[in-house]
């Protein structure tokens, strides 16, 4: 029997805590804090992000220790933060420990930046996911991700959930399924990694639109007419990036929309349902607690729309709402006048 | 910036254990010291030795008995179909064996028991003639003679053709005058080599590749490699009896069956994990379009793996041989073959669209005569070598550490670890191959070189596409003859913007540029490489006309060199 290792879990955010105790279940896990103070909070406290940490996880500030006690390792922070975080574990990562990112943002590389904030375009190899982001920071080449309905309230409460973990190899899938499997926890396998990567960050544009639709109580109608068609235009500009369609009908497509597009547990949805409430997007952002990954995402693809010439109606209005503030009423009446031609026509 | 290298041809600086092109001594300077010359010394203890790990893999990747049944049936069942339209290299008795084996096989099938031992005993009869097929020979005396004859070809082409450009370009600069282009990361692969297991891996366009690439790796000193020819190219006896000679092995395109593919893999495996440089290329087959390869195949490559993965995991990790992967552009001014290939690969892209004129070029043409219309055609041609990587595809510096993006050393044993061990998983070395493809499909882009005939053939190209108005590709290729027709101020407007911009991607390390596409004089490149455009084509590519008018006799041949730029971004520029 070989020995057993423990699990880390990088970012003690409210994600990073509700998988760092699922985990717990089966390892022992270290929890690692960017900030010590934070640290020395939860192990005084036994809190982390107002969920009572499982007795197996070690709160650790020393991402050396993490590394060099945890083959498997799960980088859960916000992707604004991904870069630094990778940068600093990079020199104390091997080929052959194991990376499985939980974070639903992408990555813009300088180079694309300035024509995305002037011009509202963006190449693709300009933007990164978080696994291509793991790859060009650092020598892990075992990658996966984890994507799915797994809001962190209810997975803290110890509700019933399923996630997929998407990765090139078995090895990541297995090791993941191994250390994350629980009776109230399934986790399926994929090979699609791009595509798990963009259904679980591209998802979180319609829960700001399914925000906005509640917050202006435009009824459920116009919340299935916004999600169906926007999960479309999403499903184009992806195949456009390269992913695979059919992981956009799997747990981190359609399985992630039903959970975060109706729950005002969503950061993303309660993002759209103030913004309809008529806060501005500073406001908003100034006194959110964690980063809602949906606002950047708007931006990016949006920008990747115009680059790649997809027609995509939807997220345009979204974003010129959200950063050249369009009139929400001038929004919709554009959507609903828009010329539209068959219902679906992308598989 | 790689530095470029010339090789200067020093005529009078022979020395009669060495090449006589080249300033670079052998590495190792005894050819009987040389990895290809042992390993191939004891032919039949090599034979043996693939025979039995081809049987053992075999059984190993079938769980069971019916399943190893079922692959031995499917074999002869493609056998006996591939029989019925034999070539002239089979083997005289091939239809006889077949219908023996399969005759056997019948009769055990009816005996429901204990057949599995007479049944691998087939299986090694099978295996032992695939093997004996493939495995090939080196012979010292010839690699002698071929060492010295084909650099007076090669020498002949250069002396004859190449230098009168530089000439014209670059006035009396006598050492360029008698180059060749053979440029790259030399002193590193001949550094690396000595210690480590280079397996060199080309591009591939044209037949005559494997004679010049193995001349360019004799050129700068390193030992003969391994290398994989295609059946066909032995059936020409005067190449087959140096190919036999030379370290060459013969892969059979037609035999697809899993147990002559396993028996390959053993072959390519066994060399290069005893330390044999070998050479094969990963496109599988020439670039019909003539673009830089961007799908590889993954079959050898993964030989190459599996080779250094038994160095580490059977050294324990201790004192094991690194293998270095050595990405190879080769770029012709000229490709004999070209009509056909731009022919098959329309016919395969364009399916019904593209029609295909009945008097199609020839196909009988011989090797030979090919290889003379080469060594005599007034074409360029060059042999770049990329840096070295590891056989993950990361970049290795010259003492051969493996490098990541920030320039801190890998240990490359690390890839072989799960939980700190080294363990053996097939799907996670699968996957590593495919990352090694996608390394050396990056390399093949930066080290392909931008050639005069490529330029022109680019722009003007582009510059029809333009004038046609239409994305439609096979409409442009149908362009009535006069409208097939430049004017030289527009030829040299698009030049000049397409050399702009490859020397900018030049700089950023995305191509090389050969130097006279970057001599001033815009209408000097033109001229010459509209005289060496496809100077040997019955049509030409592109021709200059007594009005002074720059004319396409043939679309498909201009489309073909205009390929090799392909996948550049320079369309934004013409």
């Amino acid at each position: 029997m070989s020995k057993k290792y423990s699990v880390g879990v990088v970012g003690a955010g409210s994600f990073g805590t509700a998988v760092a105790n699922l985990l717990a279940e089966n390892n022992h896990v270290y929890l690692y804090s960017r900030r010590a103070e934070n640290v020395d909070e939860i192990i005084r406290s036994k809190t982390s992000s107002n969920q009572k940490i499982h007795e197996n996880i070690t709160p650790t500030n020393d991402i050396g220790l993490l590394t060099r006690e945890c083959y498997l390792i799960f980088p859960i922070v916000s992707s604004d933060g991904f870069k630094d975080m990778i940068r600093t574990m990079a020199p104390f990562l091997r080929p052959d420990h194991i990376l499985i990112h939980g974070t639903k943002g992408l990555a813009v590389k300088k180079k694309g930046l300035d024509k995305l904030k002037q011009r509202a375009r963006i190449a693709g190899k300009n933007v990164l996911t978080m696994s291509e982001l793991i790859r060009s920071e650092s020598v892990v080449v075992r990658v996966g991700c984890m994507a799915g309905p797994n809001l962190a309230k209810e997975i803290s409460a110890g509700l019933p959930a399923a996630t997929v973990i998407a990765s090139r190899f078995d090895e990541v899938i297995h090791e993941g399924q191994m250390a994350l499997k629980s009776p109230r926890f399934q986790v399926y396998g994929s090979y699609d990694i791009v595509g798990v990567e963009l259904a679980g960050v591209l998802k979180n544009i319609l829960a700001i639109g399914s925000g906005i639709v509640s917050g202006l109580n435009l009824g459920e109608n116009a919340r299935a007419l916004l999600i169906t068609k926007g999960w479309a235009e999403i499903i184009k500009l992806s195949e456009a990036l390269g992913a695979d369609v059919k992981s956009f009908l799997g747990l981190a497509g359609i399985g992630d929309i039903i959970a975060t597009c109706s729950s005002p547990n969503s950061r993303n949805y309660s993002v759209g349902y103030r913004l309809a409430k008529g806060e501005t997007i500073t406001d908003i952002r100034n006194t959110m607690e964690e980063v809602a990954e949906g606002i950047n995402t708007i931006r990016i693809a949006n920008g990747l729309a115009n680059y790649y010439k997809v027609n995509c109606p939807i997220i345009k209005t979204l974003a010129q709402g959200i950063f050249e503030e369009l009139d929400v009423q001038a929004g919709i009446e554009y959507l609903m006048k828009y010329r539209m031609s068959m219902d679906v026509e992308f598989i | 910036m790689p530095k470029l290298i010339y090789l200067h041809i020093m005529a009078d600086q022979q020395d009669n254990s060495q090449s006589t092109t080249s300033p670079y001594k052998r590495i190792i300077p005894d050819i009987e010291d040389w990895p290809i010359h042992i390993i191939s010394k004891n032919r039949e203890q090599v034979i043996q030795s693939v025979v039995e790990e081809t049987l053992q893999n075999i059984i190993n990747k079938n769980a069971t008995e019916k399943d190893v049944h079922n692959e031995l049936a499917k074999a002869i069942y493609l056998e006996k179909i591939r029989v019925e339209r034999p070539w002239k290299t089979d083997p005289p008795d091939d239809k006889k064996f077949w219908t023996e084996v399969k005759n056997k096989l019948v009769e055990f099938e009816s005996h429901p028991d204990g057949n599995i031992e007479a049944e691998k005993e087939i299986l090694r009869r099978i295996i032992t003639r695939y093997v004996t097929e493939i495995v090939g020979n080196f012979n010292k005396g010839t690699y002698q003679f071929s060492e010295r004859f084909v650099p007076f070809a090669f020498n002949r082409l250069l002396n004859a053709s190449h230098s009168r450009a530089f000439v014209r370009l670059f006035g009396n600069k006598k050492d360029l005058l008698k180059s060749i282009h053979v440029i790259g990361e030399i002193d590193q692969l001949r550094n690396l080599a000595k210690d480590g297991i280079v397996v060199v891996v080309p591009t591939h366009t044209s037949n005559i590749d494997s004679i010049t690439v193995g001349w360019g790796i004799s050129a700068i000193g390193l030992p003969a490699c391994f290398y994989g020819a295609g059946l066909n190219l032995f059936s020409v006896r005067f190449l087959a009896y140096f190919m036999n000679r030379l370290g060459a092995y013969r892969v059979d395109r037609r035999k697809k069956n899993a147990v002559y593919l396993e028996a390959l893999k053993t072959y390519s495996t066994q060399t290069i994990y005893q330390g044999g440089h070998s050479l094969f290329f990963p496109g599988g087959t020439r670039s019909r379009s003539n673009v830089v390869e961007t799908q590889l195949k993954l079959g050898l490559l993964g030989t190459a793996l599996e080779a250094q993965r038994r160095q580490i995991i059977n050294t324990n990790g201790e004192g094991f041989k690194k293998v270095y992967v050595v990405p190879v552009t080769l770029n012709y001014g000229f490709v004999l073959e070209a009509p056909e290939l731009i022919d098959e690969h329309l016919r395969n892209v364009g399916k019904e669209r593209y029609f295909v004129p009945s008097d199609k070029y020839s196909s009988s043409y011989k090797i030979l005569k090919f290889l003379y219309r080469f060594i005599t055609a007034d074409a360029d041609f060059t042999i770049a070598f990329g840096r070295c990587m590891d056989i993950f595809g990361n970049p290795v510096d010259d003492n051969g550490n493996s490098l990541y993006q920030n320039g801190n050393v890998i240990d490359i044993r690390d890839y072989f670890k799960s939980k700190g061990e080294l363990k053996y998983d097939t799907q996670r070395d699968a996957v590593y191959t495919k990352m090694l493809s996608e390394g050396i499909v990056k390399a093949f882009k930066r080290n392909n070189v931008a050639l005069p005939e490529h330029v022109i053939a680019y722009a003007a190209f582009k510059l029809f596409q333009q004038k046609h108005h239409t994305s439609d590709l096979y409409s442009v290729l149908r362009m009535p003859e006069e409208f097939r027709e430049l004017s030289k101020d527009e030829l040299r407007e698009a030049v000049r913007k397409v050399v702009k911009e490859l020397t900018k991607l030049e700089h950023k390390e995305e191509i090389r540029v050969d130097p006279i596409v970057k001599a001033e004089d815009t209408d000097e490149l033109i001229d010459y490489a509209v005289k060496k455009l496809g100077v040997y084509h019955a049509k030409r590519p592109l021709l200059k006309t007594k009005k002074g008018m720059i004319k396409c006799q043939d679309m498909k041949l201009l489309l073909f060199y205009h390929n090799r730029l392909e996948g550049y971004g320079l369309e934004k520029h013409v």
